[in-house]
């Protein structure tokens, strides 16, 4: 089954809260209304009743005590009439009706003796007749001189439920055109409110990816319960916008890395194919292209890492590696490197750490950082390479070299892609600025860090926290 | 025709100095950072500039703009890797006269140049014309009296250039700026040797001489102003 939509659901739920409460006022209301009319016929019936009671006492004749009777029981006689029958306790004889005991009125009048007899001076209410033709009755006994006299005064309450049954059908009009109204007012304003998800939606859809930096959705204009909605749809779709403008940059960083030993090896096999040449002139140019060639290699063994790097957000290969075992071997391997030109690298003696990890991230990892410190420090300095586990789980592993030059300025973009540091991104150093963007990812899957510090004055510090276990 | 060459990446530079010195007998010079480029810019008469952007020291941008703003009006082509467009037009509206996006094709870039040479002396027809000598700039061949005629090299570059300044007197020390890079062993009595073996080689035809002397002045290609 297809589930109702939210406009329909807050408009039945709204409508029957209102359904029920307007169902409960209406039928206290009536309730109400019924009692305070028999409450004031009663009253009426009642002091009929006195009356007569007091006429009793005080008629000396049966003639005009009848009189009497008639004239207190006139007030009522709007409609059909007054019924009334005075008669003594055990006497089947009246003392006075105002109908015959065979009549309709007067069968009533008589059937009513069969009930349970009221206290003395007590007034019991008792409702006769058929329907559409009520009446409602006072019954009262009055102790006489010795005798026990009941007194019953009748009057019709016909008029009276005429007049419930109308302010009933009242009631059901108001309430019923009430619901209705108080329904399309709902419907209408949950539509309203409901309104900016539809321009929202309708704005997403025409959102592309060139215009995706352009989309704000104004807050303001939309309901409270929605703004959070809104915020995070604008947050989105910045986050969105950086990435893919990150994405972008990068791709036409890659293609600018690649364009300059393309146009090298294009433009040395050209020169060399404008005219015959002799050997050597051929093999310097193959040379030279074989040189462009591997620095394409280069930037796309690099891209690649990182596209990899990017792929898994977390290193999936994880085993135990002799972090202390691991960096001594790179010492002596970049040692012998740095022997030619009369560098040395030395590696401080530390205790055994073994860590959690990837051994050929981690030695990337390593290398790229040495392959810095070898290129920009002094080519016959010293690296030095240390290792300490810290309090924390973490094992920090430092790498300095007595380089240095790198600018203040520069310092926060060192780990960006494509950056390098020297303004003229000179091509004598050699590499394209991956190095160290990929020694920070390896760095963060091993949940760690990679910091930067440098001065003419100490040199350049690179070091490495890495956690030891790896979790989560 | 002399021409300056700021790359950084020497090897591209140095592949384009051999094929505009073989093909069009072009002096070049080299300059690999902004700086050097920027100096060498404003200190010579070159008639073609092909600049990097992305340059040690200054950047391509910030050599032209001073160019321009310093009164330079010799012809300037930026190679570059940048193929943004907005980097294309941030270049011409910097005042660069061409554009060309690494990897480029070195013949492309051959006639672009040749085009901004010739442009600049105010040529619209590669093949200059005058009084019986047609010299096509583009094939790098000279017809006089309908007769081809070899040319060395020197010999080439030295009519070429006179014959761009047609009608005009070119001094000798114009001569030599214009045709010697700084690598070329410029002595002042070679630009006599070139012009006599030219007058030979074009005197051989019927016709006579095209080339004359003015004294102490220069030398002028077909008639003399008056």
């Amino acid at each position: 089954m297809k589930p109702l939509s939210l406009k329909w659901r807050i408009s039945l739920l709204i409508s029957a809260v209102l359904i029920s409460v307007i169902t409960i006022i209406s039928f206290v209301a009536y309730t109400e209304f019924e009692e305070s009319h028999l409450r004031s016929v009663d009253h009426t019936l009642t002091a009929m009743a006195n009356g007569i009671i007091s006429s009793l006492d005080t008629s000396p004749n049966k003639e005009k005590w009848a009189e009497e009777v008639a004239r207190i029981t006139e007030k009522l006689n709007e409609n059909p009439s007054t019924l009334y029958r005075i008669w003594r306790d055990g006497s089947s004889m009246d003392l006075l009706t105002s109908d015959l005991p065979d009549s309709e009125h007067g069968r009533w009048l008589r059937e009513l003796s069969e009930q349970k007899k009221p206290l003395i001076d007590e007034s019991k209410f008792l409702n006769i007749g058929v329907p559409n033709n009520e009446y409602r009755a006072v019954w009262i006994r009055h102790k006489i001189n010795g005798d026990i006299v009941n007194i019953v005064v009748a009057g019709s309450s016909h008029f009276t439920y005429h007049e419930l049954y109308e302010f009933l059908q009242l009631l059901l009009v108001l309430g019923a055109s009430l619901i209705i109204g108080s329904i399309v007012v709902i419907m209408w304003t949950v539509r309203c409110g409901l309104c900016p998800i539809d321009t929202t939606a309708e704005r997403l859809q025409d959102i592309t990816r060139p215009n995706i930096g352009e989309v704000v959705f104004d807050y303001k204009k939309v309901p409270q319960e929605l703004r959070p909605f809104v915020v995070a749809l604008n947050d989105m779709l910045n986050r969105l916008d950086r990435v893919l403008k990150q994405q972008k940059q990068f791709t036409s960083d890659a293609a600018h890395e690649l364009r300059t030993p393309m146009s090298l090896v294009k433009s040395t096999l050209q020169a060399a194919q404008i005219h015959d040449r002799q050997p050597a002139e051929y093999r310097q140019a193959i040379n030279d292209s074989l040189e462009g060639i591997a620095r394409m290699e280069y930037l796309i063994e690099q891209l690649l890492v990182l596209a990899r790097l990017d792929e898994a957000d977390k290193n999936t290969v994880s085993s135990d590696v002799q972090l202390d075992v691991l960096l001594r071997e790179l010492a002596e391997t970049y040692g012998k490197k740095m022997e030619r030109s009369g560098g040395k690298v030395f590696f401080e003696e530390s205790p055994n750490v073994t860590i959690q990890g990837d051994i050929d991230e981690l030695i990337r990892l390593f290398s790229n950082v040495l392959d810095n410190a070898a290129k920009y420090g002094p080519p016959d300095g010293t690296i030095h390479l240390s290792l300490a586990p810290e309090q924390n789980g973490y094992i920090k592993v430092c790498i300095h070299d007595e380089g240095g030059n790198i600018p203040p300025d520069t310092l926060p973009h060192l780990f960006d892609r494509f950056y390098r540091a020297e303004p003229s991104r000179s091509k004598s150093t050699g590499g394209v600025g991956l190095g160290l963007a990929i020694a920070q990812e390896i760095a963060r899957r091993h949940n760690g860090d990679i910091s930067i510090t440098s001065s003419p004055d100490s040199g350049t510090l690179v070091c490495i926290r890495l956690a030891q276990t790896q979790q989560g | 025709m002399r021409v300056l060459i700021v790359e950084d990446e020497i090897k591209i530079a140095r592949n384009i100095t051999k094929v505009l010195d073989e093909e069009y007998s072009w002096a070049v010079d080299i300059s690999t950072d902004g700086e050097d480029g920027r100096h060498m810019a404003m200190t010579n008469p070159y008639d073609l500039i092909i600049l990097d952007l992305g340059l040690p020291k200054i950047d391509g941008i910030e050599i032209l703009k001073y160019l321009r703003k310093n009164g330079k009006t010799t012809p300037v082509l930026i190679l570059t890797a940048r193929d943004d467009t907005r980097d294309i037009v941030q270049g011409l509206e910097s005042g660069s006269d061409d554009y060309i996006v690494k990897p480029f094709d070195m013949r492309e870039l051959m006639a672009r140049c040749q085009a901004l040479v010739r442009r600049s002396y105010g040529r619209v027809d590669p093949v200059i014309k005058i009084a019986g000598l047609s010299i096509n700039t583009a094939k790098h061949q000279v017809i006089f009296m309908k007769k081809p005629i070899q040319l060395s090299a020197m010999e080439y570059r030295l009519l070429e250039y006179l014959a761009m300044r047609a009608g005009e007197v070119v001094s000798k020390a114009d001569i030599i700026e214009h045709l010697y890079s700084f690598d070329s062993e410029n002595f002042s009595n070679v630009v006599e040797v070139y012009i006599s073996s030219l007058r030979k080689k074009l005197g051989s035809v019927q016709g006579g001489v095209v080339i004359n002397t003015l004294r102490n002045q220069g030398y002028v290609l077909g008639e003399l102003p008056r």
